[in-house]
Formats: structure tokens, sequence, C-alpha cells
């Protein structure tokens, strides 16, 4: 188990290598400059755009400045944003418990939501609740997190004021846009959980089961549920990747402060960085929940994991 | 983002030109009485919101919808447009500038300006304290200067509000004096702004580089905290006497408390108004602004930016644009109304002078000035001895008549699809437009060697005098001063206009100069002005007594709920 874990920590960071080098290429590839951002449309005279590209260290070769961007980060110095001249890593810290709590709060809606209905779908196959399940959980899917999001504001924010639709803290705050997040996840981990009990019905042991007189119920629960579980944890570890890339969204809809909002903002006033500084914490983010996965499915299931391929 | 588009850097070129007549409003003794004329007759420019509603009520507390998150609240530094809202109320200028553009007395209760116009002293308003204690007096007055004018402060807008002055002296524990080194037309414009607002100096020590998150003023509202990119909140400055004289009420403000929300999301933030989640926005997008007018439970105010419209300017160091022929052409080829009911809605003034309907000295008769007329425009075309070639395009030489737009203004107010409009337009007149959207360090560079054939932008600027800096010749953009005269306009007659303007003390007077100078860039088809930026600011009937400064941002001290 050491072993895999520690595989997989040198495959992360080459990854997260990977993903700082792609982030810092788009960002000085992509149209728009940090300077115009920064005068906001003010005229300038080239000797003044010149100045402020050397005092944000934009006159060196790309190589140095990503040199610098990298032995910053492995002092655990991200650098200091353009606008407003604070320090990246004190932002994206400030942001990260909000971003966390949105995504826990979805994570947990889609795996308890996806994991009910995958199994009453799977239990019912066949008949009229497994088709009602399907069809939503297919429109859960496929809907885009920020009509979801826009759609759960208007009906239950702004017309049944049920729960508040701008900045809302705590936990009131926390429900439409944990929801709009969550049911992606919950229509999506349905799907696999339904497809993946139904595949493991059809294994030997389910039929040795059956012949010792179990009921249909105890068998898929218990057993059945176990085995399934396994891409399941897989799925979910891609939803948590899904979950992060809608918070840029969902933050915006509904307001929230977080990473999600770091970024947009960031992006629009290219302010390149906390564009890196978040796109770094995110790959490592993703990196680690892959390895806990990994690890999680050797656990549940003695069969993954362990064999050397590491695939 | 609100059209706080180009900023005043630039004015600095303008301010020698306009010397004399910074001397001739206000030379004498005069207190508080600045060079007063009639209103602007902006169309909506200004003036309360004033729901009428009867007597103000105490204690009320009001959430506003911000479009973007401010970056920082120290006014010396900051330099974003919502910035200034949210500043407004936590800080105080020196001096107050009426929606008639006459300056009034505020945290100075009288100013004397020298003859030459390198002096101003300022009595300020005694018993002031700043809202974490410090008192109020003129060393507080001078740090604040001097910080502005301290090059490591890395202010921009704030500096070139302060235009020439070259420091703040102290002669008196009430008593300061601005030195300039050129007399500055717009000096008494800039302190009137938020941006000027006076600081706590012992807070801006206290916080240091943070002190945009600690602002402390001497304002109607004290700042209560912030969480990044979500809200501000404000509460009253509960000991607050120093209003201006045109505020309508002394003491204390009305509001208890003021939130700011930080809501991005256009349908969020109008639903929020809507459902009552929110008192007031900023940004309504175009599309929403026609429902909120019919809307019993909101209104909305449409207010005119006053300065330079937007509007595009061919450069006349391109041929054919060298020549009155072409850019009339070029002029009646583009149909502005189909860009203001396409991409507004209907809903921005379009312009028809390069000077916004807000700004005193507007020329109103160039309404309906001329019409568009692709078909004539070719004929003009035509008659400059293009004829039209087999790809569609007028020709001459065997060379298509292109033209170059450079994109340089940030995509807000959807800048960028006017464009697009435009170039479908010109094509339709056999003028093939290519848009660059060029990097910034190429586009000054080809801004340097006018290897561009057409630019645009907008200015947010007080005074008519922005007609003298956007055409005089000597504004031409060059390697060492990027200057607003983009299309390389060069005329005696216009230059002349400038500088009688700027020297006429009537303003009757100066004001008809003025239209003449609007006059003559209509006839010479220097620019083809497109819409009048606007600031929109939308509330719901239950929130009273909002009003606007001339820069119309909103004012909360006389707001009550």
């Amino acid at each position: 188990m050491g072993i895999l874990i520690g595989r997989r920590l040198l495959i992360g960071l080459l990854v997260v290598f990977g993903a700082s080098v792609v982030v810092f290429l788009v960002l000085h590839e992509v149209p728009g400059d940090p300077v115009a951002a920064k005068l906001q449309g003010a005229p300038a005279t080239p000797a003044l755009i010149a100045s402020i590209r050397a005092s944000l260290g934009l006159n060196r070769s790309l190589p140095a400045q990503y040199w610098a961007f990298v032995t910053g980060a492995l002092h655990g110095n991200l650098g200091t944003s353009y606008v407003g001249d604070q320090p990246v890593a004190g932002l994206l810290f400030a942001a990260i418990p909000s971003t966390l709590e949105l995504t826990g709060a979805s994570l947990l809606i889609g795996a308890v939501g996806g994991g009910v209905l995958g199994i009453w779908s799977a239990v019912t196959a066949g008949r009229w609740p497994d088709a009602v399940i399907r069809s939503f959980s297919s429109l859960f899917a496929a809907m885009p997190v920020f009509w979801t999001g826009i759609l759960l504001l208007l009906v239950f924010s702004f017309s049944l004021h049920w729960f508040p639709g701008i900045g809302g803290a705590g936990l009131p705050g926390l429900v439409l846009p944990a929801l709009s997040l969550g049911l992606a996840s919950a229509g999506v981990l349905a799907r696999v959980v339904r497809t993946s009990m139904l595949e493991i019905v059809d294994e030997p042991f389910v039929g040795m089961l059956a012949a010792k007189g179990l009921s249909r119920l105890r068998i898929l629960v218990p057993h059945v549920t176990r085995s399934a579980l396994v891409p399941v944890v897989a799925v979910l570890g891609l939803q948590l990747g899904e979950a992060l890339a809608g918070a840029v969204v969902t933050e915006t809809v509904f307001s929230r402060t977080g990473v999600g909002r770091l970024l947009v903002t960031a992006i629009e006033n290219k302010d390149y960085p906390i564009v890196q500084g978040v796109m770094v914490f995110i790959a490592v983010g993703l990196v680690l929940v892959n390895i806990v996965v990994d690890v999680g499915q050797a656990l549940i299931d003695p069969r993954v994991g362990l064999a050397p391929a590491g695939a | 983002m609100p059209p706080l588009s180009v900023r005043r850097l630039p004015l600095l070129a303008a301010a020698a030109a306009a010397a004399t007549l910074l001397a001739a409003c206000s030379s004498g003794t005069s207190s508080g009485s600045g060079s007063g004329s009639a209103a602007g007759s902006g169309s909506s420019s200004g003036s309360a919101a004033a729901t009428a509603g009867g007597t103000p009520v105490k204690g009320g507390s009001i959430t506003v919808g911000l479009e973007t998150a401010p970056d920082s609240l120290d006014p010396n530094v900051a330099s974003s447009a919502d910035d200034s809202l949210v500043m407004r109320q936590i800080f105080d200028s020196l001096v107050e500038e009426t929606t008639a553009h006459q300056f009034k007395p505020w945290l100075a209760t009288s100013w004397t300006i020298a003859p030459n116009g390198l002096t101003y002293t300022f009595q300020l308003r005694k018993g002031v304290t700043f809202q974490d204690g410090t008192p109020f007096n003129a060393a507080a007055v001078q740090y604040n200067i001097e910080r502005v004018l301290n090059p490591s402060t890395k202010s921009q807008f704030a500096a070139s509000l302060l235009g020439t002055v070259t420091r703040a002296v102290v002669t008196g524990p009430y008593t300061v004096q601005l030195d300039l080194k050129t007399p500055d037309a717009d000096l008494m414009e800039g302190l009137s702004e938020a941006f000027l607002g006076i600081e706590s100096p012992a807070a801006i020590k206290k916080y240091g580089s943070d002190a945009g998150q600690h602002p402390v003023g001497t304002g109607p509202f004290s700042f209560v905290s912030e969480t990044a990119n979500q809200q501000v909140v404000l509460a009253a400055n509960p000991k607050y006497d120093s209003a201006p004289s045109g505020a309508g009420h002394s003491g204390a403000a009305y509001l208890s408390k003021i939130t700011f929300e930080v809501v991005p999301d256009n349908t969020a933030r109008v639903g929020g108004l809507q459902s009552g989640q929110l008192d007031a926005i900023e940004g309504v997008p175009a599309e929403q602004i026609a429902a909120m007018k019919s809307s019993g439970s909101l209104s909305i105010q449409v207010l005119s930016v006053p300065g330079a419209t937007y509007g595009l300017y061919p450069n006349e160091k391109v041929a054919p644009w060298n020549t009155v022929t072409a850019r009339k052409a070029l002029r009646s080829a583009i149909n502005v109304d189909a860009i203001i009911k396409t991409l507004y809605f209907g809903q921005y003034p379009r312009a028809w002078s390069v000077l916004s309907p807000a700004t005193e000295g507007y020329d109103a008769s160039l309404a309906n000035s001329y019409t568009y007329d692709p078909a004539a425009a070719k004929t003009e075309l035509e008659s400059l001895g293009y004829t039209m070639g087999s790809d569609g395009y007028l020709q001459k030489d065997g060379k298509d008549l292109t033209l170059l737009m450079v994109n340089n203004s940030p995509d807000y107010d959807k800048r960028f699809e006017i464009d697009t409009i435009v170039q479908q337009e010109l094509q339709a007149a056999g003028i093939k437009e290519n848009i660059s959207d060029v990097a910034f360090a190429q586009y000054a560079s080809a801004t340097e060697n006018g290897a561009y054939g057409m630019e645009s932008f907008s200015v947010t600027a007080g005074t008519a005098s922005i007609l003298d800096t956007i055409f005089n010749s000597a504004n031409q953009p060059d390697a060492t001063d990027f200057l607003y005269n983009v299309a390389h306009y060069s005329s005696s007659q216009m230059d002349a206009l400038g500088a009688k303007a700027a020297a006429t003390a009537s303003a009757t007077a100066r004001d008809a100069l003025y239209k003449q100078m609007q006059q003559l860039v209509f006839s010479s088809a220097v620019a083809i002005p497109i819409y009048v930026p606007v600031v929109t600011f939308a509330q719901t009937t239950g929130l009273h007594g909002v009003t606007f400064d001339p820069r119309d941002y909103a004012v909360f001290y006389g707001a009550w709920k």
C-alpha cells in the first residue's frame, strides 16, 4: 500500500507540474494583457506600459517568469496579485473554506441522493420507479450547472422566498448552491450505481446467495451494493473535479465567495498570479483526491489497486 | 462595469491650455462659489432620485447589489468605478461639486486661489474627526495630498486628479495650501471626487498596505467589514456633522447600515432586486431597462456620463481617411440607430456629438444632423477614384479599400460587438474593415506609428475642455505621450477655439465656443459618435432619498427606508 501511495504521489507531482506549465503557457497565449487590464482602458505611453510591465515582472522571458513562479510556490509564496497587491496565498486560503463547504455539501447530496436513487432504480429495474429515476437522473446530469442554479434561484429564492439567494451565509445560504451542484452529481451517480448493481446481479455469487434462500432485497443491499461501490467511488472522485469546476459557475450565480469566484475575477482582470495559484491548488487537490479514491477502492475491494500494474 | 472608461491622465495635457480659465473663474476671494453657470443639459444627469415619500425614517438598513467587487477601498490608490460607489459613502472631500457644476464647501469651508492660479489656500472645517477618532486638520490634508503625490504610493487615478499640484503646505492648524506647477482648471473638480476623499492618517499608518481593506474617513458611513469578493458592510457614523450644504439635511445619516453585496450574475442581481432581497442595484443590463421602467415596484435611473461619448475616430494619417469626403462616407455607411437598437435595446442614448449631453456646453442642435446612407457613401468613395472590385470591395490601383480597426477598449457595453456590426455595415458600402485585437504593447506602438485606420474610446470627464484634449493638434499621440487625438486631427481653427474657450470667463460665451468646436468636429467628420455611456441604478420604491453626484455615483447620506 505504501508503495502504491508513493507511486501515485510521484505521478501526481508530474501531473501538477504539467498542469502548471500548461496553465502558464495558456495564460500567456490568450488574448488580453494584464497591463491593459490594470490600466482599465486608460491610455498610456509606451514608456508607462514598459514600466508597469517591468514592475509586474512581465518583461522577463517566459522560462524566467515560470521559474520565478515555481521557486516562489515551492517556498509557499504564490506571488502577489496584480489587482490590489494582495498575497495570492492569503486570498486563496481565505476562499478555500467556503468552496470546501460548497463542494462537500454538493458531494454529500450527490453521493446520498445518487446512491439511494441508483439502488432504488436497480431494485425496481424495468418498472416505473426505475423509468422515472432514470429520466430525472439523465436530466440532472445533462443540465448545465449554471442553468440549474438560476432555476433554483428564481423558484426557491426569488419567488418562494424559502432560501436566501444572495450572499446567504450559513446553512440556509448553502442549500441552493449545493443542490445545483449536487443534483448533477446525483444524476451521474444514480446511473452509475444502477448499472454497476445490475452487472453484479449477474455474477455467480449472487445466484448462490439466491440459492441459499436470501430475499432479493437482502442480496441486493448488503452484498451487491458493496461490490457495486467500487466503480461508484471512482466516479465520486471524478465528481469532485466536476464539483470544483461547477463551483466556478455556482459561486458566481449565487454570489458566494470562494476559489471559483477568485478564479473568475482573476481571469477577467488577467491577474496571472491568482490564476496560476488557484489552478495549481486545484491540480494538487484533484491529485490528492484521486489518490484517496484509489486507496479507498483498494480498501473496499481487496482485488483492486494492490496489483503492481497501478492501473 | 460602469463606463469609467478612459482615465483622466491625458487631461494633464489640456490643463496648461486651460490655465487662464481657472484664474478668470475663481480669482479673488470667492468663498465656495466656483465657476458657476447653468446646469448641464444632461438628459437626466445628477438630480435626486427623490422618490417622494414623506418624512425620513431613521435606523433602516439596506442591501445594495454591486456588479463587481471593489478592488480596494483606499481612494488614494484605488481606481475602479465600483470602488468609488462604496468609498463615496465613507470619505468626504474638501469641496462638493453640485449637479450644476458649482463648487461648494465641504471639508473646506472657504478657499482662495491666487490670481496666477498657482496657489490654492483652503480653510478647513473645525471640529471634525475621522471615524477612528483622529482629528481632521491641515496636517491630515497635507498627509493625504503628499501620499498621493509620492510615487511609491502607486496612485494612478487620484494622482492624475491632482494634476500639476507639487506639494501641500500647512500654513495654520486649519489652513492648507496647495502649490501648482502650472494652473489646472480641473483641480477643483478633482478635489471634489471620492478618489481625493480625505483618509485618516492614523489608519493609513496603522494598516499600511492593507489600508484598502480598512478605510477610515470622515464621511457619514464607517467601514465595518469586508468579505473579499462578496460583501462590504458600512454603518452610520453617529458623530457625523459635516455634510455639504447641498445635502438636504445635517447630522448623522438616516440609514444605520448599508450592505454592499457583490452579485456578478445579471439574472441574480436583477432577480434579487425584484424579489426584495436587494434594495438597490447598479449595472442593470440594457435588455432589462425597459421592463424596469414600466415596473410599479421599482424605479430606475439611466444617467448619462459626462465627458466624451463613445465614438470611432478615423486616423487622418492613413489615406483615404485624410479627406473629409472619405470620412463623411464612412460616417454615412454606419447605421448607428441599428447599433443602439440591436445591442442596447434602444435604452442607451444615441450620441450625436462627441460631447456627452451631461456635459455643460453640449450642442443639442447636432441631433439628427445626418442620415445613414450606404449608397451615398459608396458614391462619395467612387468620386475619390475607387471602383467596385469583383470581391465586393471598393478598389483603387488593384487594392481593396481597407480600414484597420484597433480595439483597445475593454469589452464592456458590448463594444466588441459594435466592431462586428460596423464591419458588416462597411462591407455593404464596399469597405473592408479588419478588426485587430492587437496585444497591448503592439497597440501602443501602432498608435505611435499611426499604423491603424480607426480607433474608438469614450472619456469620463467633468468639463467640455475634453474637446480640446481630444482634438488639439498638439495632443496627437507619439512615442513619449499617449494623448487623445488619435484621429491625428490638425486644425488651426480648432486649436484657436479651444484656447479661446479656455480663456473665456463667461460660461455662456465659453459654451458657445464649445458648441462651435462640436460643429467643426461634425462638419469635418473627425469622429463618428455612437452612444452615450450611461450609469444605471435601480431601486425598490421603498428606498427613498438616494441622490447622485455629478459623476453619477449614488449617495446614500439622505437615503432612508
